[in-house]
């Protein structure tokens, strides 16, 4: 019975001290008060109400009012989209759809300054190393991956030719959008010359 | 019991003008300690019953609540994002300390405007009729003297529709739960209150008088008799504590 209660209160408790982290979330959030947010992830049978407000956000599992906003998802891509990841049709926003934006922008642009948190516990000087290091990390976490798609891509395409290259794609797009237009073209015309010529 | 000039204090039979008195001497001496008591006497389940009574409130926006015996305010804080900005919430405790307390509390949080504070016995409340949409009380009807009484002010102050939301301890139903719930109040509870307050008698006071409290159909049927309908119970934690609900229409 009170496991809906504890999830809620689980992820207010992670939510507020995330939010807190940025100095800029706070003002963002107060700015958004009065709006009843409800989140349903897809599946696990489970509504949570976010009310942010001046005094930071709550989260509940009940709320018998109607909500400003319907966010609607998997798990899944409710997380991709807080991570600011473009997730294309798999959410859907009802409501007050730029309350909902709003909210999503607040949560994906939160800039936490983690050399700033880390410094508080281990001091200064290992705080910038070690975001340094973290750095150096993540540089070559995404020149890695981005050398493997890339490579990858050049097999695909020029080695197996199972993929067509991006200028045949392009220029196979545009004749299409050049046939489209000339067949509307047409179509205007043929009616254009019935309507001149009725028999 | 109620005709009586005498009642309960925990496990002492003393006169109904005295239990007014004895409850403010508990509260005044462990206000300051309260939620640290709080979380620690519950390992801060008591979070998640708070959290469960707001659920059955059922108030939205705009709505006006009464968080009667609010203390220091956890209800209140919990409730006014479900009213929002139009929304007004009276915190009200017969207690100056527990309510100063709360205030302070509130205030510290940038809890402000929407939000009242009344000085009031719980048996007579100073609301004219049909006022509110939901009156609350959490860990409070325990220590109030006359409970029928109460809950007929209660319900005089509910708006037709409105409901009331009753947090209290209760009777433990789990199997096997009560010999170790027993020990814990009569044992533990005395010693941590002498550890962090340096008062363990009113915390005996809280073990005895959640015993003499009335059980959850008992208390169910004085709903009903104050004129709640479609009341109903959820015991949470095994049944130490449990959450009344009861309608007026």
């Amino acid at each position: 019975m009170l496991m809906p209660a504890v999830l809620a209160a689980g992820l207010e408790t992670a939510l507020r001290r995330y939010l807190s982290l940025d100095p800029d979330a706070a003002p963002q959030l107060a700015a958004l008060d009065g709006a009843v947010i409800a989140i349903e992830p897809a599946g696990l049978g489970l509504t949570l109400y976010l009310f942010p407000g001046a005094q930071g956000l709550r989260v509940m599992d009940r709320y018998e009012g109607e909500p400003t906003v319907w966010i609607r998802g998997t798990p899944l891509a409710l997380i991709q989209q807080w991570r600011g990841q473009s997730v294309g049709g798999a959410i859907t926003i009802e409501g007050d759809a730029a309350i909902g934006r709003q909210f999503q922008t607040l949560l994906a642009r939160l800039d936490i300054d983690w050399e700033e948190q880390f410094s508080r516990i281990i001091g200064d000087v290992a705080a910038h190393r070690l975001s340094q290091l973290w750095r150096g990390f993540h540089k070559l976490g995404r020149q890695t991956s981005a050398t493997l798609l890339r490579d990858s891509g050049e097999s695909l395409q020029q080695e197996l030719r199972a993929l067509p290259s991006r200028p045949a794609v392009e220029s196979f797009l545009s004749a299409v959008d050049t046939l489209r237009e000339d067949v509307d073209r047409l179509e205007a015309r043929i009616a254009r010359l019935r309507r001149l010529n009725p028999s | 019991m109620e005709k009586s000039e005498t009642t309960h204090f925990g496990y002492q039979t003393v006169a109904a003008s005295e239990k007014v008195r004895k409850v403010a001497g508990v509260f005044d001496s462990v206000a300051g300690k309260y939620d640290l008591m709080n979380d620690l006497m519950s390992l801060g389940v008591h979070r998640l019953w708070k959290r469960f009574a707001v659920n059955l409130t059922g108030l939205r926006s705009g709505d006006r609540a009464l968080d009667l015996a609010g203390g220091t305010g956890d209800l209140t804080s919990r409730m006014l994002p479900l009213v929002g900005p139009k929304g007004w919430i009276v915190l009200s405790d017969i207690n100056a300390s527990m309510l100063g307390e709360g205030r302070k509390r509130l205030v510290d949080q940038g809890i402000v405007g929407n939000i009242s504070y009344v000085q009031a016995d719980a048996e007579q409340l100073p609301f004219p009729d049909h006022a509110f949409h939901c009156i609350t009380i959490g860990f409070g009807l325990r220590n109030v003297t006359r409970k029928e009484r109460a809950l007929k002010a209660m319900y005089r102050a509910l708006k037709p529709g409105g409901r009331v939301i009753i947090l209290e301890f209760s009777h433990p139903v789990a199997p096997g739960l009560k010999p170790a719930y027993d020990l814990y109040s009569f044992a533990v509870l005395p010693a941590l209150g002498q550890l962090v307050t340096n008062d363990a008698a009113s915390y005996r006071y809280l073990a005895e008088s959640i015993r003499m409290h009335p059980d959850q159909e008992t208390l169910l049927q004085m709903m009903e008799a104050a004129g709640f309908e479609r009341c109903q119970y959820f015991n949470l934690s095994g049944g130490i504590v449990a959450v009344h609900r009861g309608y007026k229409f």
